[in-house]
């Protein structure tokens, strides 16, 4: 038994098979107690059963059909009065957690591990969600570009995370928190902390930093606090077919390298530490020594396949793993339903992990001391995903085109996968 | 409408204000004619294709190519003659007048029918264009490596070019005095074909891949805009040796003219990639000031090409582009719909999109009616392909449209005005209108027997 139940809970005679299964409590000890009674537990008024599609009580046969449309909705923007783009940033920032419950069953480690993770997250947002709250996409592009320009707000590109309108990769971040995490960073000391942050101010659309301008430490040190990443183009099919030697492009063993060397050496076919310098495998990478020389004509900027070094936040990982599996999961609880609609409540509960807090029914048990359902702890919601607010994803999967909203002229608002 | 025709005659509303809210309200008002139909197979012409129950029997069966219709062009003089491309290597020549055009079931048969003989291609093929000054004669490029030139009337080649890797698109300019054929391959360098002389005659350089959509400008017969699958789009001058005149950046929303207009600040020409992933589809809007591009990283950019700067016009998720082939948006004519505003239809999978151009509002989603996954046969047997949007091609001289599909059927679109419905319903309420009348008054009686004795009168004392 949990330690967390009083001891009324413990010496009392479960009704365990009970609580697992609604369809089998029993309303009253008649003869006719165990007839199926189709009694839907969650409901606060009675809503014609046409516009269901699949319940969680699964002895509440759905009648099969799919939601009216009543029209799409083309974006949340209607909801919120959120006049621009810095304004919405940190709209959403603020808004990404759910508080945490008080009763919710956690212990103090996992308080202390849930709020850890929430605040070594970088405070940044994918350009997809802020264009899924505002009005019209092409005047969040201008406004982005505007307050990028001056400064205001830079944008982080994390390269190789899908190049479709689901990509997650780009992300915009408020200066002013750009400037505090630089400040607070346990890596950088205060010279290399101001140098960097001059750096940004005066580059602010830039993407890579200038290698001229940092020592080799320097770099290091920035690399180890997360403020640099390495990373080669990567590889899609276009690029890989696009020409002879493009696999082999900026590596130790591309044909610029390998033909300065004479045949049958040992450096004709890399060197000695090739596939140790590639980093043990045979990839892209080049060591940092050959970082200043480029060998190839390839242009310093974004067409080159060579080694960059690309401008990041601490912790941008961890969050764009988290994005991820949360929008892989929301769009799945949409397809597990017959016709891939849902409505929005029932959504939202789903997500939620069945519990709904303002249930007058739960509520009233809750207070007489019995306990029906499941802690918010062991939630897939708080176990996984940190206590993700349900707003806050379902904006990222419709910014990312993966969910779409309509209206139903029944139910209110219903999801469906396009 | 008629409140328009009244301040023409007042002269109010000038007569080209009244043209351009006309056509943009039929352009607005575009829905597929599903009983047009294009029949590209031999068989006899069926005569009962007023019958409603085999309407969808027949939907089925009538396609223009049985491989999949890979390219579609109308010619810009009359708009009468189409010419649609199969991924079997057929040619057909379809002549849009010689069925009375109108939203009842109308099939069409083609005009010429293509023999397949040695010198024809032999692979799928990848783009049409008619002769830009007379309709007498096409180009059209294929996977089997070669540029031809035919002759419409017979639908027989007179030249071919052979270019030793993949076309996958060709683009003549529309006003110029020279015959170049910009040819966009496999090879990084665009291929320049002079009609006149015969021989391959110029490359241009730059490109780091496959080049995949090649556009000549409307305005300037020397200037060229190519996309490639590395996912830059280049721009030429082809007077000048060096060629290329500089890169679209993405990045890049002021322009090569910098903040000042002098250079401040402004970004290296050669450097820049427009899409990320490769760019299949590069479409001038007919004034030349701007560049529309497609690309594998889902977005749709619109270029004001005169400082080589992005117009951020973002068109929201709903773009997909997954295909390696050309991709072309179509921009609708300037003189149809509003001046300053411009249309563009977008092929998006199995449908196709309507977009403002510069503000990138969605006006229309038109579904394509038809099955997601389609069964096309060619040569290798049956296969089953998912069915998209290949190719669009609009009429010149009226609001309409057509589109290719890679289940082998071409679709025609048309305006169909809140008039038109109700005309229509009119026409098929009368037909009906002489049986249902009893048996409304039947059922209208029982009705109100059934109410009186079911519900509660109220009365009031």
């Amino acid at each position: 038994m949990p330690l967390n139940f009083s001891a009324a809970h413990s010496s009392r005679i479960t009704k365990k098979p009970y609580q697992k299964n609604p369809s089998l409590r029993r309303s009253s000890s008649s003869p006719f107690a165990d007839l199926k009674q189709k009694k839907p537990v969650r409901r606060s008024q009675s809503k014609p059963e046409t516009a269901d599609g699949d319940d969680d009580d699964h002895h509440h046969h759905h009648f099969g059909d799919r939601l009216e449309d009543a029209g799409i909705v083309n974006s949340l923007a209607a909801n919120l009065s959120l006049r621009d783009v810095a304004q919405t940033v940190q709209h959403i920032q603020s808004h990404m957690f759910d508080a945490m419950p008080e009763a919710g069953g956690f212990n103090s480690t996992k308080i202390a591990e849930i709020l850890n993770f929430r605040k070594c997250l970088p405070p940044a947002v994918t350009v997809a969600h802020v264009h899924a709250l505002m009005e019209s996409p092409t005047q969040t592009e201008r406004e982005i570009a505007e307050l990028t320009k001056a400064g205001t707000i830079r944008k982080v590109v994390t390269p190789g995370r899908g190049t479709g309108g689901s990509s997650i990769g780009e992300g915009l971040i408020l200066s002013k928190d750009v400037e505090r995490l630089v400040m607070e960073a346990d890596e950088l000391d205060e010279d290399l902390s101001n140098k960097f942050l001059e750096h940004l101010r005066t580059r602010p659309m830039a993407q890579s930093i200038n290698l001229g301008a940092f020592s080799g430490p320097d770099v290091t040190a920035m690399m180890r606090g997360g403020f640099l990443i390495s990373s080669a183009q990567y590889m899609n099919s276009a690029n890989v077919f696009s020409r002879p030697n493009s696999a082999s492009q900026g590596t130790v063993t591309s044909i610029s390298n390998i033909s300065r060397a004479a045949s049958g050496s040992v450096a004709a076919v890399g060197g000695e530490d090739a596939i140790y310098g590639a980093g043990g495998r045979g990839g892209v990478r080049r060591s940092s020594s050959q970082l200043n020389s480029q060998a190839e004509q390839d242009p310093q900027g974004f067409v080159g396949e060579g080694e960059q070094l690309k401008l990041s936040l601490p912790g941008t990982g961890p969050y764009l793993k988290l994005l991820t599996s949360a929008r892989s999961h929301m769009v799945s609880l949409v397809t597990k339903s017959k016709y891939k609609e849902l409505p929005l409540y029932l959504l939202r509960e789903r997500w939620n992990g069945g519990i709904s807090p303002d249930d007058p029914a739960a509520k009233a048990k809750k207070y007489r001391g019995e306990f029906a359902g499941i802690l918010p702890n062991r939630t897939r919601k708080w176990k996984q995903f940190y206590g993700l607010a349900f707003d806050w994803v379902l904006a990222e999967c419709l910014g990312a085109g993966l969910l779409e909203v309509f209206e139903t002229g029944s139910v209110g608002r219903a999801i469906r996968i396009p | 409408m008629t409140s328009n025709l009244f301040g023409r005659a007042l002269g109010t509303v000038s007569p080209q204000a009244l043209q351009r809210a006309e056509t943009s309200r039929l352009l607005h008002s575009l829905q597929a004619a599903p009983g047009i139909r294009f029949d590209g197979s031999n068989r006899p012409v069926r005569h009962s294709t007023s019958g409603d129950g085999d309407k969808e029997g027949q939907e089925e069966s009538i396609w223009a190519h049985r491989a999949g219709v890979n390219c579609l062009t109308i010619d810009e003089f009359e708009g009468r003659y189409m010419l649609s491309g199969g991924a079997e290597s057929s040619i057909l020549l379809w002549d849009l007048e010689s069925v009375e055009n109108t939203l009842k079931s109308s099939i069409y048969k083609p005009a010429v029918n293509a023999s397949k003989s040695a010198s024809s291609h032999k692979f799928g093929i990848t783009h049409l264009s008619f002769y830009p000054f007379d309709s007498l004669a096409f180009l059209s490029t294929s996977y089997d490596h070669t540029l031809k030139i035919y002759a419409t009337e017979t639908l027989t080649p007179s030249a071919s070019f052979d270019l030793n890797s993949v076309v996958y698109s060709h683009a003549l300019s529309p006003i110029a005095d020279h015959l170049l054929v910009a040819c966009a391959t496999q090879h990084p360098a665009v291929r320049l074909v002079d009609l006149r002389s015969g021989a391959s005659a110029h490359s241009l350089a730059g490109h780091q891949g496959a080049v995949l959509s090649v556009a000549w400008s409307p305005q300037h017969d020397y200037i060229l805009a190519s996309g490639g699958s590395d996912g830059t789009v280049r721009l030429w001058d082809i007077r000048r040796s060096a060629g290329s005149l500089g890169v679209l950046d993405l990045e890049d929303s002021i322009g090569i003219g910098g903040e000042d207009g002098l250079g401040k600040h402004a970004r290296p020409r050669s450097q820049g990639k427009a899409h990320v992933g490769a760019c299949n589809g590069v479409v001038w809007t007919d004034d030349g000031q701007h560049l529309v591009t497609a690309g594998h990283d889902e977005r749709v950019r619109v270029w004001d090409v005169s400082v080589g700067a992005n117009a951020l016009a973002h068109f929201g998720p709903i773009i997909k582009n997954t295909h390696l082939s050309t991709l072309l948006p179509m921009v609708v004519p300037s003189n149809v719909g509003r001046p300053g505003d411009q249309v563009m239809l977008y092929p998006n999978e199995k449908e196709i999109v309507m977009f403002d151009l510069f503000e990138g509002t969605l006006f229309k989603r038109l579904k394509a009616p038809g099955a997601a996954v389609a069964q096309a046969s060619g040569s290798a047997g049956q296969r089953n392909i998912r069915n998209r949007v290949t190719s669009l091609a609009w009429r010149t001289g009226s609001i309409e449209m057509y589109s290719a599909h890679s289940d082998g059927v071409i679709r025609a679109w048309k305006p169909r005005t809140k008039e038109e419905v109700d005309v229509e319903k009119d026409e098929t309420e009368q037909i009906d209108d002489g049986e249902d009348e009893s048996r409304k008054r039947k059922r209208q009686a029982l009705d109100d027997v059934f109410r009186d004795l079911t519900k509660q009168k109220i009365t009031f004392t």
